[in-house]
């Protein structure tokens, strides 16, 4: 495993500060990779090798294509030495376990000899007594590596007689992982990757001896342990003593696809395995670079919606209130005429498009070249409006580029990390494990979070500040950092401007005064400024907590301050990253799926831009800034809004303010919905278009680190459906407009648009799908052919902006506070366990987990004795927009006056509580700040835990 | 080894504080871990319950899920066999009711122990925390009268016999012997702690040197130079930069028959703790960490005592001592699993390298130490290393504490210069076999070393000379088998041994001791033949060459010395007419 994978430009300039960043593992792996770049020579069965000193035998091995037995090794984790099928011979010594033994200068090894056979077989043998003679019975039956092991050493039956044998029950009652223990060969492999992977410790080796059995918690079971379900154990499990339940139901795939995850921003790399054009399972991929062969929960198991019942399988067209179904030729038709006639009678801007993070590049390009070209308007916009366009935009400003500094990685190089309003471990737990082992391998970690989440329970110092006052915190910490000498002058002085602004705006946010507003311990800041001051590489993460929490704009301001000011930024380790939420949320905004912008956030008054399409388009695109999301619903409100066109985004469930969405959707004179789904806003639609999912579809996504993947279709579109590109080409088609790229068929080529995509993209220009194929990823930066991509920008402190702009931060109230009335402040957010408004998660078994089934409030002991409330209990929440009921959770996850809710379930319909203030920059709605009042409307079933 | 784990209990009990240590707290004050306890240990300080757990089921005391009022443990080490511990504990069976490991109605708790150090003295057992020998007549009765509620039973923990050598012989170890110097006062008065200024008045390096002049070798059993040991670990440098360093005692003194550790901390803890401070002088370390049987409750407690008074008096210096109280686990005898359990890990063997002198506790370098290996230290600084390396012979210099078991006329522990043969230490040393005994075999160096017939007594006490012999210094416990002995019932004790007692890491190891012990019941109920002796031989050499550590790698080769030299002890087993078909 490459954790660190560096730019050339990383890897030139800065190794010796990321030695000083302190993390054991980089320091390590730089010292035996790079610093100390000695090798030794040694010889395999006679062959000289030349390899890095350090490394161990099997690595010198397996460089010249030697192989020896393995069964507890496994590359992404530590060398454990149980097994000891690995053995090899050096002359001299006793036969040694070349798994952990390292290279020795001039030694000579032999991989074969009489002995070692013996010692393999007898081994084996040893491992066989002790397990069920049942492989036709089994299903690791062909990929068992117990099994492969035995033939290669001509095991037949075990000579012992009458072995004692572990025979413990099976245990099925997991819906993905599925325990026979009778097969475990103990290597361990599950137990560690609980621990070097996933990082959940929830898995270990309990006893002594042959008594010794992996135990889950308390010896509890999965579930009751609080286990993730991240499915690494049954991935990492050679036999089938940890199952899934894919290859039970249908037997060995006969084919494997290699695609990127459809949910969050973390951009996993899968393995999508199908038999008779379905999905078997989906297993990690190791050789994906953002998540090095880990997945979670969701990627990994959440994929049974595909092939869903439910999926929209064919056109329908609403007549008198009513859906009848419609051919494809009839709709697509209608949809033409009517998008293309309000545009004829009411000018371009009475329609809009809202497009898909859920949905490609290609796609996102494709529908804004659609928008400009076919509706001749720039009213497009995405979801990223309502998440982290304050980031982008203040990124953009700041900076001079839209998106995160830094990669995944980085966090290994980091020795500070700072994280404000994320949950990463549920929210993005890939990433949210690798900064639970930096942080576990000696990175400071501070949190600024209204929750007592997992990471800001690992934290040095946890900030649980009111929700709406970042910008308060980020002031005083700003100020501490100002007044405490902490300031890098020399950076500043070369790469940035505007200290003197932001020293005057932070000038009285003293501590105390922020403690006020956040209603917590001023030490608490002042503790977090001095942290932060004392790394050599701190990195900045943030969420949506952030940017959907008032004024989002100027906390993330507020933040790239502090990195600027502090030289914490252009290094390795050293940055401001924002988290992004959805697959394609980056890759949306990317494309120019935005209202003022093409591709690569090139104005759409930029005339070097216009050239460029016009000349590309053959059409000259309009040059008004478009119409936001949240400007769109006002305008359809206003009446001057009569048309929209929305690809695969339920806003009559995600968006804040459900009752003025929906009344806005259904004011319009005509709807289009393109979606797997039926929905909310599907539901209001005039005509819906049953489009694929990810699983069905060519094209890329860009992850929340600018990391560019493919997009593989590893089935066929179900029947009746259409890939997504296809259908807004043939809509622009009918349209009399040709947006290229299809073949006779109407089939989009993917690989054609990314080439115009690319051409029109200075940022993008060295990307292809040969570069791709040939890579596996781009980090955008790419600036051509030979460019391999960008890990860290701003490096040294170039900025693309020229220099770096320090921004100053006026606090401003939130939109919402609480009052006598509304004393309760309600945040949102996501767990672990679903995805968004629940379309896809909710169609899986992972609705079987306990913890998925059903919305709760979570709320403090504290809280819930205040109002009556045990765990179970059916509470009111009332905002000063609507009231919900749903069930209280009484946990210390929240802390006291502060609530929870996430909006995966849509019968609990978290988003009509939400308000409609709005960042002042970029118009992303406060998701995150909502005042309300409880009242406890039912008794639970009794089986809730006691408050307090 | 989970460096993460370790960085779980550094964040939520402190650093350096352990779940292991709280489990030994709460075992401590209500004499059980029950599976709830683990759930509430985990949930307070935040801990994966799995690791707590996994802690607490790797000991034989911290297992412990109920309460008990009495805990009867019954010694079924080898000396203990040969003295009839298998009736005594089948009379304990009958008479409570339960099996080992159970508590009865009446609330005893019956458990196996392997060794209490009074190997000359057997059968011996533990009763709650004091051992007590069961050799004279109703001693057993009275203890079981005990337990049901009866009288006091009035045993009290014994006395072994310390020979200290005649006047010509070298004493290095033994020199204190016969003097009571357990008191700080009465120690000081014989010189004890004077090493110790003497070594703090020179440089750290010319007290290593002065130790590799010596010659000295580990006394634990591996015999690697203490020089050479002590070097690398003032060489190595934690790798978070701290410069922090470690001296670890090895008082784990778990081989059945060994009882010389035990001996030197009760009656002179001074000389020990003097060799302590003056390697932590030589390495730098800053803390020392004793690492002491559960099964020597006298010996802990005076050590503790001793301690004590060592860091009133101000003797400690700068570096900090502490005792840690071991649980019940053979295997926390070898280094690295003693590692981790004072890391508060299950204390499963880890992979080498990283040796613990580069890389040991918390990732810092660290000096693991036998007891016996320190207790030479303030003679060698004393007398210089020159002096002591002119005892003794080639490759082994000085002298070794060796204990024997009461098949011998004279048991008890002994000092000699390495170099000695063993049938000077049985026939001259120690009076020869006792009364009655007619010698069959010998066993030096713990359930590990090979067994010897008397055609190889002539072999010197040396750590290579012993090896080519096919048997082992080791430690320097000595048990001596009779003709009353059935060496093919030893062998299966010995497999038994390491099946109960294997870290359970390493599949040779772990399964192996297992087919072994199975081997041999079939060898003994159904007749030994030429298959099970050749499977017995396969499973011999994937032991040996398989292992992870010592243990594993080296219980075969008793068996394998069972086979090569008492082909006679095997035969008794064949059925009558040859092999018996199976």
């Amino acid at each position: 495993m490459s954790l660190i994978q560096r730019s050339k430009h990383a890897m030139k300039e800065d190794v010796g500060t990321a030695v000083e960043a302190g993390e054991a593992i980089l320091r390590e792996r730089l010292k035996a990779a790079q610093i100390a770049p000695q090798r030794v020579t040694v010889s395999v069965d006679g062959q000289p090798v030349e390899i890095p000193a350090g490394s161990t035998v099997l690595e010198a091995l397996k460089s010249v294509g030697k192989s020896v037995p393995t069964l507890c090794f496994s590359e992404r984790m530590k060398p454990y030495g149980a097994c000891r099928t690995c053995l090899i011979e050096v002359e001299g010594r006793k036969p040694v376990a070349s798994c952990h033994t390292p290279v020795m200068d001039g030694a000579a090894y032999k991989t074969s000899s009489p002995l070692l056979s013996r010692l393999r077989r007898n081994i084996t043998e040893l491992i066989v007594s002790d397990h069920p003679l049942e492989c036709l019975d089994c299903t690791a039956n062909g990929r068992c590596e117990l099994q492969t092991l035995a033939q290669q050493v001509g095991l037949r039956t075990p000579r012992y007689e009458n072995p004692r044998k572990h025979n413990p029950p099976d245990d099925d009652s997991h819906p993905f992982i599925k325990v026979e223990m009778d097969k475990c060969i103990g290597c361990a492999r599950c137990v560690r990757a609980c621990d070097e992977v996933q990082g959940s410790f929830i898995l270990q080796m309990q006893g002594r001896g042959y008594d010794t059995k992996v135990i889950a918690g308390n010896d509890t079971g999965f579930e009751q342990a609080n286990c993730v379900s991240c499915g690494q154990c049954v991935f990492e499990c050679p036999v089938a003593a940890l199952e899934e339940p894919g290859t039970r139901n249908f037997g060995l795939p006969d084919a494997t696809t290699t695609t990127t995850c459809s949910y969050c921003g973390v951009g996993c790399s899968l393995d999508v395995n199908t038999k008779d054009g379905q999905v078997v399972n989906i297993t990690p991929s190791k050789a994906g670079s953002a998540n090095h062969g880990h997945t979670c929960v969701k990627g990994r198991f959440a994929h049974q919606f595909a092939h869903s019942p439910d999926r929209l399988r064919t056109p329908l067209i609403k007549e008198n209130g009513s859906f009848r179904e419609a051919s494809w030729d009839e709709a697509l038709d209608l949809v033409a005429r009517r998008l293309g006639g309000l545009v004829d009678v009411y000018g371009p801007d009475a329609v809009s498009v809202i497009s898909s993070s859920r949905c490609t590049n290609e796609e996102n390009y494709l529908m804004q070249k659609l928008t400009r070209v076919a509706l001749r308007t720039n009213s497009i916009d995405n979801c990223s409006r309502v998440c982290h366009s304050p980031s982008a935009y203040a990124l953009g400003q700041a900076l001079g580029t839209g998106a995160g500094t830094n990669s995944f990685q980085d966090v290994f190089a980091s020795d500070v990390i700072m994280i404000v309003g994320a949950n990463p471990t549920e929210a993005h737990p890939v990433f949210g494990a690798m900064i639970k082992q930096a942080v576990l391998a000696g990175c400071k970690l501070i949190v600024l979070d209204p929750r007592n989440t997992e990471l800001a329970h690992l934290a040095d110092v946890h900030i649980p500040l009111r929700p709406g006052s970042n910008v308060a915190v980020v002031n005083a910490m700003q100020r501490e950092l100002i007044n405490n000498g902490h300031v890098d002058a020399d950076f500043v002085e070369r790469c940035a401007e505007g200290l003197d602004e932001v020293r005057a705006t932070v000038a009285d946010c003293t501590p105390e005064w922020a403690a006020e507003i956040a209603a917590v311990d001023a030490d608490l800041i002042r503790q977090a400024a001095a942290l932060y001051a004392a790394g050599s590489a701190c990195q900045i993460l943030w969420g949506l907590g952030v940017t959907e929490a008032g004024h989002g704009s100027n906390t993330v301001f507020g933040l790239i301050n502090m990195a600027v000011m502090t030289g914490n930024i252009g290094r390795p380790g050293a940055g401001t990253c924002p988290i992004r939420g959805q697959n394609n949320v980056q890759g949306a905004s990317d494309v120019g799926a935005l209202p003022n912008v093409f591709s690569d956030y090139r104005s759409v008054t930029d005339p070097q831009a216009r050239a460029e399409h016009a000349a590309t388009w053959g059409v000259e695109p309009p040059d008004n800034a478009g119409l936001r999301i949240p400007d769109m619903f006002d305008a359809a409100h206003a009446g001057t809004l009569k048309g929209m066109y929305i690809l695969a985004e339920d806003v009559a469930q995600s968006d804040p303010d459900t009752t003025h969405v929906v009344g806005a959707l259904q004011k319009l004179d005509f709807l289009v919905v393109q979606e797997i789904f039926m929905n909310p806003t599907a539901e209001l639609a005039d005509v819906v278009l049953p489009g694929t999912t990810f699983l069905e579809k060519n094209g890329t996504f860009v992850n929340s680190d600018r990391r560019i993947q493919r997009v593989r279709p590893a089935i066929e579109p179900l029947e009746g459906t259409r890939v997504d590109g296809d259908i807004i080409h043939e809509i622009a088609r009918r349209m009399g407009v040709d947006l290229g790229f299809a073949d006779a068929g109407g089939k989009i080529d993917a690989s054609r648009v990314m080439t115009e995509l690319a051409s029109l993209s200075p940022a993008w220009r060295g990307i292809s799908y040969a570069r791709l194929e040939e890579h596996g990823f781009l980090q955008w930066p790419c600036v051509d052919a030979d460019d391999p991509g960008t890990e860290i920008v701003h490096l040294d402190g170039k900025f693309l902006r020229g220099k770096a702009r320090l921004t100053a931060t006026p606090w401003q109230e939130p939109g919402e506070l609480p009052d006598e009335e509304y004393p309760w402040m309600l945040t949102t957010g996501r767990q672990l366990f679903h995805y968004n408004v629940g379309t896809m998660t909710r169609r899986t078994d992972l609705a079987k987990l306990d913890k998925a089934k059903q919305e709760t409030l979570r709320m403090h002991p504290g809280d819930a004795r205040q109002i009556g409330v045990w765990s179970g209990d059916m509470v009111e929440v009332e905002s000063r927009r609507g009231k919900v009921a749903v069930r209280a959770e009484v946990t210390r996850a929240s802390n006291k006056g502060t609530v929870f809710m996430t909006f995966h379930f849509p019968e609990s319909r978290t988003n009509l509580l939400i308000g409609n203030a709005v960042d002042e920059f970029t118009g992303c709605p406060e998701y995150k700040v909502c005042a309300v009042k409880l009242t406890k409307v039912g008794d639970g079933d009794g089986s809730g835990v006691a408050a307090g | 080894m989970s460096r993460n784990l370790i960085a779980l209990q550094n964040k939520f009990l402190g650093e350096g504080q352990t779940v292991y240590d709280e489990l030994v707290r709460l075992h401590q004050r209500q004499g059980f871990v029950s599976d709830d306890d683990i759930g509430q240990l985990a949930e307070t300080f935040s801990l994966p319950p799995s690791l707590v757990r996994a802690t607490a089921k790797f000991y034989d005391e911290l297992s412990q899920d109920r309460p008990a009022q009495h805990a009867l443990k019954i010694c079924n080490g080898e000396a203990c066999r040969a003295a009839g511990c298998d009736a005594v504990l089948d009379h304990c069976r009958s008479v409570l009711g339960i099996d080992p490991g159970e508590v009865s109605a009446t609330g005893t708790r019956l458990e196996h122990v392997a060794c209490l150090g009074y190997c000359g003295l057997g059968p011996n057992a533990m009763i709650d925390d004091v051992p007590v020998s069961l050799a004279a007549h109703g001693a057993l009765d009275a203890v079981l009268a005990y337990v049901q509620g009866g009288s006091e039973h009035g045993l009290h923990e014994p006395t072994n016999v310390v020979h200290v050598p005649q006047a010509e012989q070298p004493v290095v170890v033994l020199r204190h012997m016969g003097h009571d110097v357990t008191d700080l006062e009465s120690a000081r008065d014989r010189g004890i702690y004077s090493a110790l200024r003497k070594a703090r008045g020179m440089a750290p390096q010319a007290v290593i040197d002065e130790i590799k002049s010596s010659q000295l070798r580990g006394r634990g059993g591996a015999g690697f130079p203490t020089g050479t040991k002590l070097q690398t670990v003032r060489d190595s440098e934690a790798p978070d930069g701290s410069g922090r360093r470690f001296v670890v005692v090895n008082f784990d003194e778990g081989d059945a028959g060994s009882y010389i550790d035990k001996e030197l901390i009760e009656r002179d803890p001074h000389s020990q703790i003097e060799g302590i401070l003056i390697a932590a002088h030589a390495t730098g370390a800053q803390h020392a960490y004793i690492y002491a049987r559960a099964e020597y409750p006298r010996a802990r407690q005076i050590l503790t005592a001793a301690v004590t008074q060592a860091r009133e008096a101000g003797l400690l210096a700068g570096c900090e001592i502490s005792v840690v109280r071991g649980q019940g686990a053979y295997i926390c005898g070898e280094e690295t699993s003693l590692l981790r359990s004072l890391e508060g890990l299950p204390a499963l063997v880890s992979i080498r390298p990283p040796f613990p002198a580069q890389e040991g506790l918390w990732r810092c370098p660290t000096a693991v130490n036998n007891v016996e290996t320190l207790h030479t230290l303030p003679w060698i600084i004393e007398h210089g290393g020159a002096a002591y390396a002119g005892i003794g012979r080639q490759t082994s210099r000085g002298t070794k504490v060796l204990s024997l078991n009461s098949r011998v006329q004279n048991p008890g522990i002994y000092e000699v210069a390495l170099g000695t043969t063993l049938r000077q230490v049985i026939f001259d040393l120690a009076g020869g076999m006792a009364d009655g005994q007619t010698f069959k075999a010998v066993q030096v160096g713990g359930p590990l070393g090979g067994l010897l017939p008397e055609s190889l007594l002539d072999t010197p006490l040396e750590f290579e000379a012993m090896a080519a012999a096919g048997g082992l210094l080791g430690h320097g416990g000595i048990v001596v088998y009779s003709q009353q002995d059935d060496l093919v019932k030893i062998g299966r004790g010995l497999f038994h041994f390491c099946a109960v007692e294997s870290c359970g890491k390493c599949f040779p190891c772990r399964i192996g001791a297992v087919r072994g012990t199975e081997l041999f019941d079939q060898m003994i109920e159904d007749g030994v033949t030429d298959q099970r002796l050749a499977l017995l031989g396969d499973l011999c050499e994937t032991m040996k060459y398989g292992s992870l550590c010592a243990m594993g790698g080296m219980t075969p080769a008793p068996i394998e010395s069972i086979v090569e030299h008492f082909p006679e002890e095997l035969a008794r087993y064949r059925r009558t007419g040859g092999d018996v078909a199976d």
